[in-house]
């Protein structure tokens, strides 16, 4: 593939969908690596570049902080932290419950400030990795529309040994739901919905 | 400058971002907001209760009295939520 000096994943996303329509569709959802680390999208590309195009249901293997539009799949994250020398892996899921204080949940919506909530929840990693004695951290958020029982936060943490992982993965969440720029709005069975806090509409709605 | 917008701040705004030359008398965030409030409409019902109001400047949080320039990304939203459900 051959492109001007200076060119962007972007541009390349571009160029290819100029070839291929179908291409179009796949890209927002596809994970991006160039020599086998995962990029942004303004990344930039230099000749003799490897550049892979990964389908969101695999994840390398390594830390990653992703939030994610799809169904969150817990087996590849375990997988994706797990290396031989782990003896532990610690997995917190955060699911869509059927009720808030009794009142019949419909569904759930989740939005984010995609590029700072996956820089806040590096920052969960990088503090977890400096206060225990962990191997990789994974930490995925979906957003959209998401229905009762479907996963809306996935935490994956290794380490060798059983104790660091499991202190570890319940800092990480509760760290996650003080920092991590993401917003939920709750739509209820009796047609009432209200963003989860400080929505004004929600005196109303309740 | 670019403005982004989440959650319900979006819906009662109206828009999801949007670019704006930055005035020259507004340098702060406090002054930010005081400024798109006047703008009336859903501005001024979405920033109506300041106390739900959180600001982040280039992607870090941000208080009222923290700079603002040109070039920055500001983005506002209400107290984050975010992981489990509660």
């Amino acid at each position: 593939m051959t492109l001007t000096d200076g060119a962007t994943v972007t541009d390349l996303i571009s160029e290819l969908a100029s070839e291929q329509a179908r291409f179009t569709d796949m890209a927002p959802s596809l994970m991006v690596s160039v020599n086998q680390a995962y990029v942004e999208r303004d990344a930039e590309l230099q000749d003799g570049d490897e550049v892979a195009f990964i389908p969101p249901e695999i994840i390398m293997a390594g830390d990653v902080y992703k939030i994610q539009d799809n169904e969150i799949k817990p087996d590849a994250l375990y997988n994706a932290v797990l290396a031989d020398s782990d003896g532990a892996v610690t997995t917190f899921a955060g699911v869509v419950r059927d009720n808030t204080k009794g009142r019949g949940t419909s569904y759930l919506v989740y939005d984010a400030y995609r590029d700072m909530a996956e820089k806040k929840m590096r920052e969960i990693g990088d503090e977890v990795k400096d206060k225990w004695e962990v191997d990789c951290v994974g930490i995925l958020h979906r957003v959209g529309r998401l229905k009762i029982g479907e996963i809306s936060v996935l935490i994956a943490i290794s380490s060798p040994h059983r104790k660091a992982s499991l202190e570890a993965c319940h800092y990480a969440i509760d760290q996650l739901k003080q920092t991590v720029p993401i917003w939920k709005k709750e739509v209820w069975t009796d047609g009432g919905e209200a963003w989860i806090e400080g929505d004004p509409s929600a005196l109303v709605s309740r | 400058m670019t403005l982004l917008y989440f959650a319900w701040v979006r819906e009662q705004i109206g828009r999801d971002a949007e670019e704006i030359a930055l005035p020259a008398d507004v340098q702060t965030v406090a002054a930010l907001l005081d400024w798109l409030r006047s703008r009336g409409g859903g501005y001024a019902s979405a920033l109506e209760d300041l106390s739900v109001i959180r600001v982040a400047v280039n992607q870090e949080f941000a208080a009222p009295d923290h700079a603002v320039a040109d070039g920055d990304e500001i983005a506002l939203f209400p107290p984050v939520t975010g992981g489990a459900p509660s």
